[in-house]
């Protein structure tokens, strides 16, 4: 009985703790998952040496396309220096149609996304993260474990950004120093989860 | 001419007699401070009109802020001015939202950085709801969509303590 009772306890440990978002130095999950671009899978599989960003975002929350531009340029600023980028789109598209897959391809045709746009149907990609919102941000590092996680800048108005939290950590990464600030609060829409799992 | 001249002026001032009042608000401690001091319950809103939740969850608030007296303030603040559009134009799309909820209780438009009113509130997502009792602590919160029933139970809770004192 007491074991039984232990062994629940054990289970919602680890419920409760795979709610919450991946902390530092965690290893972070791989994934495949398909690319709105061409229908192809894309496989991530961290700690293949390469810093990686994965950023969960969205087609319909205003918030996360006040930030695209902003995803798309250091996608590409940061691909040159050999900086991988993941755009995740975590909402169900049963209830949400915009955020189906051929809207995705034509965002990443307007926006000229140099990076995969990836549709994670099921949701368990983000639940994986611990993603709450949209856009939410991940560096993994080059062994594959989390560097930095939170928002792409503390605010979507630029005159008003004090702190670049995801440039800092990829600057802090790219000259071999330790990330000066590896967490910030993540802000945006709430992520539409999946429901039938 | 002096006749029609008074009848568009009357329709204007009745106009901003139903538009609910919606002052700018630039520091996350004067909205903390904006609670009125007699009232033993004290329930913050975060929202924006962009959020679908915090839309959804509107009917409730209002319906839980008809069910008490002035025993219970609730302060809406709306977060719409994150997204990085017009000033004007954004607040005017919440405005707009808040005439059409008819809404009793206070709003603030906050105009301070998102991340400054995260950090002072001590949230991640909206919505958000925090319940403080008459002395200003803290004691109960829920982000995400709330439910009428809910909130009346958690405001309860607070009032009943406070009379059994």
């Amino acid at each position: 009985m007491k074991k039984g009772l232990l062994a629940v306890v054990c289970i919602l440990m680890v419920v409760s703790a795979s709610a919450g978002e991946l902390a530092i130095g965690a290893k972070a999950p791989g994934f495949t998952l398909t690319n709105a671009i061409d229908g192809k899978p894309v496989s991530f599989k961290p700690g293949d040496g390469k810093i990686s960003v994965v950023v969960f975002t969205c087609n319909s929350c205003p918030y996360s396309k006040a930030f695209e531009d902003r995803i798309v340029a250091l996608g590409s600023e940061y691909g040159k220096k050999g900086v991988r980028f993941f755009a995740v789109n975590p909402n169900d598209d049963n209830q949400y149609a915009a955020e189906k897959m051929e809207r995705m391809k034509q965002r990443m045709v307007t926006k000229k996304y140099s990076f995969p746009y990836l549709k994670d149907g099921s949701s368990e990609t983000a639940r994986a993260y611990g993603a709450r919102v949209t856009p939410h941000v991940f560096v993994v590092d080059g062994k594959g474990a989390i560097a930095y996680r939170g928002y792409v800048d503390d605010s979507a108005r630029v005159a008003e950004r004090e702190d670049t939290g995801l440039t800092n950590a990829l600057d802090n990464m790219l000259a071999k120093k330790p990330v000066s600030k590896s967490e910030t609060k993540a802000f945006g829409c709430s992520i539409k989860w999946k429901t039938s799992r | 001419m002096r006749t029609g001249f008074l009848i568009i002026l009357g329709m204007l001032m009745s106009y901003r007699a139903l538009a609910a009042d919606f002052p700018e608000m630039k520091s996350p401690a004067g909205i903390a401070a904006a609670f009125s001091p007699r009232a033993r319950a004290r329930m913050l809103n975060v929202w924006a009109t962009w959020c679908i939740p915090c839309v959804q969850e509107f009917g409730d608030l209002k319906s839980v802020d008809g069910h008490f007296d002035e025993r219970v303030e609730i302060i809406g603040v709306s977060l719409d001015d994150a997204i990085p559009d017009s000033r004007a134009v954004r607040k005017q799309i919440a405005q707009n939202f808040l005439d059409k909820q008819k809404v009793d209780f206070r709003n603030f438009y906050y105009t301070g950085k998102t991340s400054a009113l995260q950090k002072f509130f001590g949230f991640g997502e909206i919505p958000v709801t925090i319940l403080y009792d008459a002395r200003g602590r803290e004691v109960w919160r829920h982000e995400g969509r709330i439910r009428r029933a809910e909130l009346i139970r958690q405001v309860n809770v607070v009032l009943d303590k406070r009379e059994k004192k």
